[in-house]
């Protein structure tokens, strides 16, 4: 089998699936152009953990059988795709990016992968991630047992963690889409650093079981593609209850993006701090055009602003506590101290040492913050605000210290959604819209629980209007 | 095929790995001594800024989000 043509990577879920139907392509074509690309640039990204290069082929034959039955199961069936190495996939090594998690093995696969797998979506390589997802604070990129995740669009930048991974091997074509994971910004932040679509669903609406614990009640699971209109698609076929995650919110997703709001018909609340006064100057003039994009269409825009709470520091102590106790093992022994990243060590050890009445007054702040957000949806129906204040970061520069001598504004406007919408289980999607210095910006809508269809609906229409996730990196 | 020879140290460089390392690793120990305590007084940062939170005894903790 020829290799593809370089632009034929970067087609749509739909468009894939119209050239398996009509058999134009064959799934075990189809994988293994995808299998030769993540073998020859997955190396050069350090995007790629693990490639299962067998099992995925034996998978695409079985679809092409079922296909030439015309059995058919949906838009994904026969389509590759990579899953963060945070979730099991039975049999095969599954390391969290952690040197103490080398050669693990678990025996059976994380529920989403085997949603997946019913849904004929043949898994072709587990993709890279931050050590244990960041939970204990890491200061370089390097964090990871597959060294720094570089951006496709940069070789010398960051892809952004803890899903750099799969949101840097969508951005290459790798993959046409992938599985990531966000417990605060972990699907957020690549997919704005790499210029793919990335959504953050609702929490309790995709089941983690399978998946590393971090922090049981934020961690969430999410799509990570090209549109929009594909993250609907893979959500539909990822969520649903499951006894095996008590987490669980027990609710299915069908997507339906017709019958969500519209966007004449939609008030997005905004703060002009955010893009005027806390973004990087570089990155203004596409948040600007993004939200006239969004007023053209004929979406009425309110001002809008957070309460003034410790958003930061209730998640960072939420989720410390919560990791401690998870890797509370390694923190005794000692094995925390095997890490790459020496600050993440330590800073889970820290973490082990929070009192447990600092740990439910954060839980008791997140009341005011859901209750915060009950009224604040009572004005508007989805929050619009840059999914990142500055640009991909160089890959070697201390990262929590990004930008050097930022004057930028911390606090004010919606400049906190990050965690405050994490600390509520807001779902999220994160959307490219344009380019500073070579390098993507992306804003982010934000709407209330259970409203996924809402901001997929938005966005799907802010990308007909725009071709910005149509871009592709010259590799 | 073709085997690496075994490392050979002299005597001199022997003595003064003994000598060095074990000022290496207290060099190593006090940097991650450093790092602890500048953990820890982020968090005592942290916990500050949550007790700067009026909170009525009534209000209870979320744990999760429940549709």
């Amino acid at each position: 089998m020829a290799a593809l043509a370089e632009e034929a990577y970067f087609q749509t879920l739909a468009e894939w699936n119209a050239q398996l139907r009509s058999r134009a392509i064959s799934a075990k074509d189809l994988t293994k152009a995808f299998l030769d690309r993540l073998e020859r640039i997955g190396p050069r990204l350090n995007a790629v953990a693990l490639v299962l290069g067998r099992d995925a082929l034996d998978q695409a034959g079985d679809v092409d059988r079922e296909l030439k039955r015309e059995r058919f199961k949906g838009v994904l069936q026969g389509i590759p795709y990579g899953a963060k190495d945070l979730l099991a996939v039975a049999n095969r090594r599954t390391e969290w990016g952690a040197p103490q998690f080398a050669g693990q093995v678990f025996k059976e696969s994380a529920t989403v992968i085997r949603k997946l797998q019913r849904a004929g979506v043949v898994l072709t390589a587990k993709l890279s991630m931050i050590e244990l997802a960041g939970g204990g604070g890491y200061r370089y990129a390097s964090a990871s047992v597959t060294g720094p995740c570089r951006n496709p669009w940069s070789m010398n930048r960051w892809a952004g963690g803890s899903s750099g991974g799969p949101a840097a091997a969508v951005a290459a074509g790798l993959i046409p889409f992938a599985i990531g994971s966000e417990t605060s910004g972990s699907i957020i932040t690549p997919c704005a650093f790499c210029g793919v679509t990335g959504l953050r669903p609702t929490y309790g609406l995709v089941s983690r079981a399978g998946a590393m614990a971090l922090s049981w009640t934020m961690d969430k699971i999410g799509p990570i593609a090209r549109t929009a209109e594909d993250c609907g698609r893979i959500l539909e076929a990822m969520a649903g209850g499951d006894l095996s995650d008590p987490g669980s919110a027990r609710k299915s997703f069908r997507f339906f993006p017709e019958y969500a709001t519209r966007l004449p018909a939609l008030r997005i609340g905004f703060s002009m701090a955010d893009i005027e006064e806390s973004a990087d100057p570089a990155l203004r003039p596409a948040l600007r055009e993004a939200l006239e994009t969004l007023r053209s269409l004929g979406a009425k825009l309110i001002d809008v602003a957070l309460p003034d709470r410790p958003y930061s520091a209730t998640a960072s102590t939420i989720i410390g506590a919560e990791a401690a106790s998870a890797f509370e093992d390694l923190i005794a022994d000692g094995r925390i101290h095997q890490l790459k990243d020496e600050r993440q060590a330590v800073g889970l050890a820290a973490a082990a040492e929070i009192p447990a009445v600092d740990y439910l007054r954060a839980c008791r702040i997140r009341t005011l913050i859901r209750n915060d957000f009950a009224k604040l949806f009572g004005q508007v129906d989805v929050l619009f605000s840059p999914a990142c204040y500055f640009a991909a970061p160089p890959i070697d520069e201390p990262i929590d210290r990004w930008p050097p001598q930022s004057g930028s504004r911390q606090t004010g406007g919606l400049r906190q959604i990050g965690p405050a919408g994490n600390l509520a289980g807001l779902p999220a999607m994160s959307v490219p819209c344009g380019f500073a210095d070579g390098l993507p910006v992306a804003f982010t809508l934000v709407s209330r629980p259970l409203t996924e269809n809402t901001i997929i609906a938005a966005a799907m229409e802010y990308q007909k209007r725009t071709n910005w996730h149509r871009r592709r990196p010259v590799l | 095929m073709k085997f690496t020879p075994p490392t050979v140290i002299s005597r001199r460089g022997l003595g003064s790995l003994l000598v060095a390392s074990p000022v290496a690793a207290q060099a190593v120990q006090e940097r991650s001594q450093k790092a602890i305590e500048d953990a820890r007084q982020a968090r005592s940062a942290q916990s500050a800024q949550l007790k700067s939170v009026q909170l009525a005894r009534e209000i209870e903790p979320s744990f999760r989000f429940e549709p």
